[in-house]
């Protein structure tokens, strides 16, 4: 029971911001500078405006309507896309996208953390040395480059002068594996460039602090060798942070894939709330902003409770 | 040119959501004017089978009477569906899916003959159904809004409703002489009925199915065309091809070559070239209103084939004439005179786009130059004090801009061209779907913006540009059944964008609808631009350009005769596309 307690918290101050970042985006919703209901039945008659005002629950106080609508969206009725005729709903656009996007978010966290560890450590090892402050500096110029910045330079170069990579489209992997890695190669290298090197820097630090402490030195002088003492008893606490910071930046991904996906033609989520934002469907986009929102608490949650694992020092002041 | 030609495109979305018209961004061709600059080899024999990405800028919003489709959405559904007449390379309008249209002496009475294939069969519908006239008849019903009204209590969203009606309020009644030929009745006479019924394009035939289950008619489009849909998205359509398609080439080989096509919506345009010279899209479609550089730079490259229509678009910068300042000629003049269009041209638009001498460009009928306002600085001034002599206030205003990089740029330019001649321009930027809404949709004022820039006049022909410009397309006495109906009255009224109620111009527009001659619609142009309704500035172009693999553009031979001009602000025919293994 004492273990679960703080899982249990965890998960009612995840709903208690889920519910408050909702209501927030509910109200938003109102204080749109146009009428949402002209904005959809520009020329409907009264009777038809009354209806969808009634349909969208703006007739009733702000209250009422969140608690219609929240209960609405967590059964996953998220209301249509009005912008086609009324054939197509928000929850099959989020169903059909949303697995995109988490695939890039997880494969661009792959990349990234797969050049940070090794060089994260790397450089910590071989701090102050020529080596270190090669791949920094190097790093800290990449981190400088905007993702959609780095995405035209390698559209250019690796897409069109070499030709060695598609600069659009997505395939499933369902239907062409090899495809499937090739058309995102160019997004997810994107996106991660910047994350590599964050993560590399940030994993630098705890790495060379991790050092100093004197368990390790008790390590040393036990006569255990650098890898071992670096792998075992210096990257497990230093990589809490790392942790952190890879939970924090599932959310910063989300607005990194809404720029990425809209480049490449990805039919991502990020597109879709890209595409709601142009076309005015703001029904939808509640119900997108909402689901981010989720996805960022989720995330975050997430990431306490694993580095309770890695670092059981943390169960107790987290 | 101030609104990206997304951003067009979107503005024609919610008009077409309830009400602009199938008309408002789109197109015409200009087969006769487009300017090839280069192109893919032809000599070659076509082969069959293939795949075909197509980079476009507008999203598929749907396929019934009340989504309407912009600019290049519209050619992936040309590919689907056809059009009763067709605009030829030599810019004519000819019969397609009809094989005539013969009015009577007076025009007021047309006997539409529908064309059938060349062994007498009747051309089908790609779900089976005949093209006859029971099938015509379902399109007009619906082109005209009666079957919007027949299903007023199932069709909850409306999608049978279009401002397709407005557009035939003309129509009075259309009736079966026999199974392939239709009598259409009007209520004034129209000489150029065959322009009206290709209206840019737009007035594609439907099979009837899809106008049994409103829904449906929104999602799925159904054709006599060269391709079938197989899925569609707003971000994409995809087609095969139609195994039964009615038509075959010059050989005897059926009809299209390509198996698939993918129209694959790439907002950005410079995605959409990298996206064709790495070889991701096999073709991309792009506009002058906003990628004149990505248009120059396609216009030389050595890697792929471009085709461009000539500046056959015209957007227009609307006054409200029933609001302050542009209730005054004065103030109308001094804006028209302030515009340095040549300057405009060469900064903003690259060199791609043309200054405008008129307020259609040089290839439409009502084309013409007198009273045309032409940059002259001390005009505008002289214009402007006359406007504070009359008013005693300082000519002010403000105008709607839509928000991305490239509007604010030219909203800026624009502004300080004003200011040269001592006009205060100023504009707020809003969302585009509001500009749409009280540009067009504002019960009881009409356009409530002081003034704004709209992309609806375009073409060769005057019968699409009518509407924006007539103060009532439902006269007095008609016997059209929808004319009674107030939501078609009211979009009637708020599709005279400029509010005016020139009973001068009215006569004029029904005189030269009547005879359809040109020296008759020159007199319409001539009495707007007298009184400055409308200030244009450049004129807008199309192109389309492909990779070197893909040949065949511009060379689909129409049913009466004569090709497809190779690209239309919709895109290309791609009847006759193929690609090269």
């Amino acid at each position: 029971m004492t273990r679960a307690l703080p899982i249990l918290r965890r998960l009612g101050a995840l709903l208690a911001v889920i519910v408050l970042s909702t209501f927030f985006l509910s109200c938003l919703l109102r204080l749109l500078p146009t009428d949402l209901v002209d904005m959809i039945l520009s020329m409907g008659t009264p009777q038809e405006k009354a209806a969808l005002r009634h349909t969208l629950y703006l007739d009733r106080d702000v209250f009422t309507s969140y608690i219609m609508w929240f209960s609405h969206f967590i059964r996953g009725d998220m209301g249509i896309i009005y912008g086609t005729g009324g054939g197509e709903t928000v929850w099959s656009h989020v169903t059909r996208s949303l697995p995109i996007s988490l695939l890039i978010m997880l494969y661009t966290q792959v990349f990234a953390l797969v050049i940070a560890v090794p060089l994260g450590i790397f450089t910590a090892y071989r701090a102050g040395k020529k080596s270190d402050r090669a791949i920094s500096n190097t790093l800290f110029t990449a981190s400088s480059v905007p993702n959609f910045a780095l995405a035209f330079l390698l559209i250019i170069v690796v897409g069109v002068k070499l030709k060695w990579l598609p600069t659009l489209e997505y395939v499933g992997f369902k239907e062409n594996p090899f495809q499937h890695f090739k058309h995102l190669a160019i997004p997810c290298i994107s996106l991660g460039v910047g994350l590599a090197a964050s993560y590399t820097r940030l994993l630098r630090t705890d790495v060379i602090a991790a050092l100093k402490d004197d368990y390790v030195t008790m390590a040393a002088s036990k006569g255990l060798s650098d890898s071992r003492i670096l792998l075992t008893h210096v990257f497990r606490p230093a990589s809490v942070t790392l942790l952190t910071a890879a939970a924090l930046n599932m959310g910063a991904l989300i607005g990194g894939t809404l720029v990425i996906e809209t480049i490449f033609a990805i039919p991502g989520f990020g597109f879709e709330i890209a595409y709601a934002l142009g076309t005015k469907e703001f029904v939808a986009l509640q119900s997108f902003i909402a689901i981010t929102a989720i996805g960022y608490v989720i995330f975050n949650v997430t990431a306490d409770l694993l580095i309770g694992v890695v670092d059981p020092r943390t169960r107790g002041s987290r | 040119m101030f609104q990206r030609s997304t951003t067009g495109s979107r503005v024609m979305k919610k008009v077409g959501a309830g009400v602009v018209l199938a008309l408002l961004a789109s197109t015409v061709p200009m087969a006769a004017n487009a300017a090839k600059t280069t192109s893919s080899a032809s000599a070659a024999t076509p082969v069959s089978g293939g795949k075909i990405t197509v980079g476009v800028f507008d999203t598929f919003a749907g396929y019934c009477m009340k989504q309407i489709l912009a600019n290049s959405a519209l050619g992936g559904a040309r590919s689907i569906a056809e059009t009763l007449f067709e605009r030829n390379s030599d810019g004519r309008v000819v019969p397609f899916l009809l094989k005539g249209a013969t009015p009577n002496a007076d025009f007021t009475t047309w006997n539409l003959s529908i064309r059938k294939k060349v062994d007498g069969t009747p051309i089908q519908f790609s779900d089976g159904v005949a093209w006859n006239a029971d099938a015509l008849i379902a399109n007009f019903n619906a082109i005209r809004g009666m079957t919007y009204v027949a299903n007023l209590k199932t069709d909850t969203e409306k999608n049978f409703f279009g401002s397709t009606a407005v557009a035939t309020g003309n129509i009075v009644s259309t009736t079966k002489a026999d199974d392939y030929t239709v009598v259409l009745k009007l209520n004034k006479p129209q000489a150029d009925l065959r322009e009206l019924l290709y209206a840019s394009g737009r007035f594609i035939m439907r099979s009837p199915n899809m106008f049994k289950d409103p829904a449906k008619c929104a999602s799925t489009l159904v054709g006599t065309g060269p391709f079938m849909q197989q899925s569609s998205e707003p971000t994409k359509l995809v087609v095969v091809k139609n195994p039964n398609y009615w038509r075959k080439d010059a050989a005897g080989k059926k009809l299209p070559y390509l198996d698939q096509i993918t129209f694959k919506y790439v907002v950005e345009s410079a995605a959409r070239v990298a996206g064709l010279k790495s070889g991701s899209l096999d073709a991309a479609q792009f506009s002058s209103a906003s990628e004149t550089k990505q248009m120059k730079d396609l216009s030389t490259s050595s890697a792929v084939s471009y085709f461009k229509t000539g500046g056959d678009f015209y957007p227009s910068l609307w006054f409200n004439t029933s609001i302050a300042p542009f209730n005054s000629l004065n103030a109308r003049k001094a804006v028209s005179f302030a515009l340095d269009r040549d300057l405009w041209a060469k900064t903003r638009g690259n060199g791609i786009t043309e200054a405008a001498t008129s307020i259609v460009g040089k290839n439409n009928v009502m084309y013409s130059t007198k009273n045309f306002a032409t940059f002259n600085l001390a005009k505008a001034k002289k214009y402007a004090a006359d406007y504070k002599t009359e008013t005693g206030k300082d000519l002010e205003f403000v105008f709607p801009s839509a928000n991305d990089s490239s509007t604010r740029a030219n909203s800026k330019a624009f502004v300080a061209m004003m200011k040269k001649a001592g006009i205060k321009a100023s504009f707020n930027e809003e969302l585009l779907s509001d500009i749409v809404n009280k540009g067009f949709f504002e019960v009881g004022t009409g356009l409530k913006y002081q003034a704004a820039f709209l992309l609806t006049l375009e073409g060769l022909d005057a019968a699409f540009n009518y509407i924006f410009l007539s103060s009532n397309m439902f006269e007095a006495g008609t016997t059209n059944p929808m004319a009674g109906l107030a939501r078609l009255a009211k979009i009637d009224t708020l599709l005279n964008i400029t509010k005016h109620k020139d009973a001068q111009l009215d006569a004029l527009l029904e005189a030269a609808r009547a005879s359809g001659t040109a020296a008759d619609y020159k007199k319409v142009t001539e009495r707007i631009q007298d009184q400055a309704y409308i200030a244009n500035i450049t004129y807008q172009s199309y192109a389309m350009a492909t990779t070197k693999k893909i040949f065949g553009v511009g060379q689909t031979k129409l049913a009466a005769g004569g090709s497809a001009p190779a690209v239309f602000n919709w895109g290309t025919n791609w009847t006759s596309v193929w690609k090269k293994k």
